[in-house]
C-alpha cells in the first residue's frame, strides 16, 4: 500500500478547535485522493463533509445544521489550505491537494507532471531517410578500413532494422571476426581464457539476400592479426573490448570440510550443489546441534526459536477443547485458528501462531492427540465423537488385522501406478463391508502417508465421493502392539453405493491425507446377495438393485453359496478360531468327497471367510497349507483343497 | 591449491547466526530451509 510518508506542514487559521477540524478534513481528503499527483486539487463539498461528520458525531453534534456552519468557517479560516468554490447551483465546494495547498480554482487541465519529471531536453527520434542511411553506412565503411585490428573477441548484436536502400547495401554480410591476437591478451598459462568464435548476425535482417553474394560463414579465430578492410558491412553495434578488460577467472580455491562419515564436502560448490549431494548429511548434523540447543523447538519438520513461540493458558486449552466438542470432530490448526482466535492466513504472524499452537497442543499429551498429516494439522480430544460406527469394536477389528503386520501373509499389490499417479484398486469384502473399513495392507502402506511421530496412533482421512459430491471423514488406525491397522469410518458410503464384491478406487487428492473414493459404474443390475438381518439374527439373501461394478468371484450371490440362507453367525469365542471359520467355509462352498470331507477352491472360499474375519489370500493359503492338517492341498488341481473333518476315516 | 578437510561442525556461532536468521523471517523454518541457510554461513565462514 503507498502511504504518504511525509505530511506537509499545514498553514491552518482560525481558533485552534477550527485548526483540528480543518487538519481533520485535509487528512480526510487526502486519503479521498490517495492516487493522485500531489498538486492535484482534490475536491468535496461541504454537504458531503457535514454528512460524514455527523455520522461520525463531531464533537457530540449529529445535526448536520449544527455541524455544517462550524466547518465552514473552520475551512474558509484557513485560505492557504482550502480553496472556497460555489457552484451555479450553490453547492459549495472546498479543494486543497496533498501538498496541503488551496485547490487551483481553474487549473489546466494537464495536472500530471510526468513532464517534470522526464528529462525535457531530450530530442526525438527520428527515422533517418533514406539519403542520411547511406550516407551513414559510407562513412562507416571508410572508418571501418582506417580501424586499426581490434585486439579481441566482437559480438555484433543486430542492428535497429530501418528500411535500407538495396542500391547500397547489396547484402546483409555479416562481419567478418576480428582475430584475437595471442600476444594482446593476458598470458595466463595456468588458467587458459577460453575464447569463443564470433557470433555474426547480419545488421539488417529484413534485407533480402541475393544468391550471386553468398554471406560467408564466420571465420574462426586465427593467430594472427588481420585488418578487417573485408568488411562490407557497418558494425554500428560492434564494441571492441580492450585487452585489459579481458580478465581470465580467479582460480576457485576449493574449501573443504569432513561429514561425520568421513564424506569431503567441497563449500566452493554452489550451496544447490551441495544440498543435492549432502542434504541429508549435512541435516543430520544440523539436526543433533538443534536438538541439543534448548533456545531451538519443534513441532514435526518446523523449526522456530522458543522465546518466540507463543504461550497458550489453560484458558486457551479450554477453549480449544470446547470447539472441538462444539463441531464434534477432530479440527485443523487452521480451523482453530480461524473460529477460536480469529487470525487470518494474511497475517503477518500466521505462520508463527501456527506453529505455537501446534508446539503448544502437543506438549498436552492428556488433553490433546495429533490426528494429522505433515500438511494437514489435525487435533482430537478426549469426549470428541469418534469417527466410525462399525458393527464390531476398534479392539476387536485391530486384532481382526492382526495378520496384516506378518509380510507373509500380505496379498500382492493392489496400487496400481499409471504414469506419475497412482490409485488403489481393491475389491470389498463382506467384512469391510459390513464395518465400513479397509485393511492397511502393504498397499495402504504404500498409498496413505505414514504416521508424523512416533507415538502417533491415528491419521483423519478426508475421502471426496466425487459421483455423489459428498465428502466423508474416515480415521487410520496404526498399526501398534498385537493389533493391525484398518481405516474405518466408510460405513455410510459402502452402504448406499455398493455390495460386497464391488471395486473400489482410492486417488491421491490434494493434501497428503485428502483422497477421492469411487467406484467403477455399471448398468443397472439386480441379484440375490448375501446380508445379514439383524432382527432375525440369521444371514439371507435378499434381492438388491445396484450400479456398480463387482467381481463375481468375490461376491456372495445366492446361486453360489445358497447355503449360508437362514444360517446364524459364530459365536464370538468361535470367531476367534480361524481354522474354524475356514472348515465352515468348505462346508458351505466345498464338495463333499467320498471319505466325508470336502474339496473346495481358493476362490470360493476367500469371500466366505471374509464374512466373519478379514483374511487376504496369502494368509489363507497358508492356513491351508501349513496350519491344520485338516486341510491339505489338492496336488491335481492348482489352488484347490481338501479339508477333513477330524473324527472322519 | 586446497586447504585441509576440517569436520563439519555446528558451533555456538553457527546456531546463533541461525537464531538471527529466524528471527529476521519472523517464521519457523523447516529443517531443509536451515539446512540450506547452515551451508551457507559456513560458506561464509573465514
Amino acid at each position: 500500500m503507498v502511504q504518504q510518508l511525509y505530511l506537509p506542514k499545514l498553514e491552518l487559521g482560525g481558533t485552534p478547535e477550527e485548526q483540528e477540524l480543518a487538519a481533520q478534513v485535509w487528512n480526510l481528503m487526502r486519503m479521498q485522493g490517495f492516487s493522485y499527483a500531489m498538486e492535484r486539487p482534490i475536491s468535496q463539498s461541504l454537504e458531503n463533509l457535514t454528512t460524514y461528520l455527523s455520522e461520525q458525531k463531531y464533537k457530540g453534534l449529529t445535526q448536520a445544521e449544527e455541524i455544517m456552519p462550524l466547518l465552514e468557517k473552520a475551512l474558509s479560516a484557513s485560505p492557504a489550505v482550502f480553496y472556497r468554490e460555489e457552484a451555479d447551483d450553490g453547492t459549495v465546494f472546498f479543494k486543497t491537494n496533498k501538498k496541503g495547498k488551496a485547490g487551483s480554482p481553474a487549473g489546466p487541465l494537464d495536472q500530471h507532471s510526468f513532464k517534470n519529471r522526464l528529462k525535457q531536453d531530450v530530442q526525438a527520434v527520428e527515422t533517418p531517410t533514406a539519403e542520411e542511411l547511406a550516407a551513414a553506412l559510407e562513412a562507416s565503411a571508410l572508418q571501418a578500413v582506417d580501424r586499426p585490428a581490434l585486439p579481441s573477441v566482437v559480438q555484433v548484436k543486430p542492428a535497429v532494422a530501418l528500411p535500407l536502400p538495396t542500391a547500397q547495401v547489396t547484402t546483409p554480410t555479416p562481419v567478418k571476426p576480428v582475430p584475437a591476437p595471442a600476444a594482446v591478451v593476458a598470458p595466463r598459462p595456468a588458467t587458459p581464457v577460453v575464447t569463443e568464435a564470433v557470433s555474426v548476425t547480419p545488421a539488417v535482417a529484413s534485407a533480402p539476400v541475393p544468391p550471386a553474394t553468398p554471406a560467408p560463414a564466420a571465420i574462426p579465430v586465427a593467430s594472427t592479426p588481420t585488418p578487417t578492410a573485408a568488411v562490407s558491412a557497418p558494425t554500428p553495434a560492434a564494441t571492441p573490448v580492450a585487452p585489459s578488460e579481458v580478465v581470465a577467472p580467479a582460480p576457485v580455491v576449493p574449501r573443504l570440510i569432513t561429514l561425520p562419515d568421513g564424506t569431503v564436502v567441497d563449500l566452493s560448490l554452489p550451496t544447490n550443489a551441495i544440498m543435492q549431494q549432502h542434504g541429508p548429511a549435512v541435516a543430520a548434523v544440523l539436526l543433533k546441534a538443534l536438538g541439543e540447543d534448548f533456545r531451538f523447538v519443534n513441532f514435526a519438520n518446523d523449526w522456530y526459536i522458543d522465546d518466540m513461540t507463543g504461550r497458550y493458558g489453560k484458558g486457551d486449552f479450554r477453549r480449544i477443547r470446547e470447539f472441538m466438542s462444539e463441531v464434534q470432530e477432530p479440527v485443523s490448526d487452521t480451523a482453530i485458528l480461524r473460529d477460536v482466535y480469529n487470525k487470518r492466513t494474511t497475517d503477518n504472524d500466521y505462520e508463527a501462531t501456527r506453529f505455537a499452537l501446534n508446539f503448544r497442543l502437543f506438549r498436552e499429551k492428556k488433553d490433546f492427540e495429533f490426528v494429522g498429516a505433515n500438511d494437514d494439522r489435525i487435533w482430537t480430544a478426549p469426549g470428541v465423537t469418534p469417527i466410525g460406527q462399525p458393527r464390531r469394536k476398534a479392539s476387536e477389528i485391530g486384532t481382526d488385522y492382526k495378520f496384516l503386520e506378518d509380510p507373509t501373509q500380505v496379498d500382492a499389490t493392489e496400487l496400481v501406478v499409471d504414469g506419475n499417479k497412482k490409485r488403489w484398486e481393491h475389491v470389498l469384502t463382506f467384512y469391510e463391508y459390513e464395518n465400513g473399513v479397509l485393511p492397511y495392507d502393504a498397499t495402504a502402506k504404500a498409498f496413505f502417508p505414514g504416521p508424523l511421530f512416533d507415538d502417533q496412533k491415528s491419521l483423519v482421512l478426508r475421502f471426496e465421493a466425487t459421483q455423489m459430491y459428498v465428502s466423508y471423514t474416515a480415521e487410520l488406525r496404526y498399526p501398534g502392539g498385537t493389533r493391525g491397522g484398518w481405516i474405518m469410518g466408510l460405513e455410510s458410503f459402502f452402504s448406499n453405493n455398493l455390495v460386497p464384491g464391488a471395486l473400489l478406487i482410492i486417488q491421491p487428492g490434494d493434501k497428503s491425507n485428502h483422497f477421492t473414493i469411487e467406484y467403477k459404474q455399471a448398468e443397472e443390475q439386480e441379484a440375490r446377495l448375501l446380508f445379514y438381518d439383524d432382527r432375525r439374527q440369521k444371514f439371507v439373501f435378499r434381492p438388491i438393485v445396484f450400479e456398480c461394478s463387482i467381481n463375481k468371484e468375490l461376491t456372495l450371490s445366492s446361486e453360489r453359496f445358497g447355503r449360508l440362507e437362514g444360517q446364524r453367525r459364530l459365536e464370538e469365542n468361535e470367531r476367534k478360531k480361524t481354522d474354524l471359520i475356514v472348515a465352515n467355509a468348505f462346508e458351505y462352498a466345498g464338495q463333499k468327497q467320498p471319505d466325508g470331507g470336502y474339496l473346495a477352491l481358493l476362490d470360493d472360499l476367500y469371500p466366505l471367510v471374509n464374512i466373519e474375519r478379514p483374511f487376504s489370500r496369502a494368509y489363507l493359503q497358508h492356513l491351508l497349507t501349513a496350519g491344520n492338517n485338516q486341510f491339505r492341498p489338492d496336488e491335481s488341481t492348482p489352488d484347490a483343497f481338501f479339508y477333513k473333518p477330524a473324527g472322519r476315516r | 591449491m586446497s586447504q585441509e578437510p576440517k569436520p563439519i561442525k555446528a558451533g555456538p556461532e553457527q546456531l546463533e547466526k541461525l537464531i538471527e536468521f529466524m528471527r529476521r523471517n519472523g517464521r519457523p523454518q523447516t529443517l531443509e530451509a536451515l539446512t540450506r541457510r547452515y551451508i551457507e554461513i559456513l560458506k561464509e565462514a573465514k
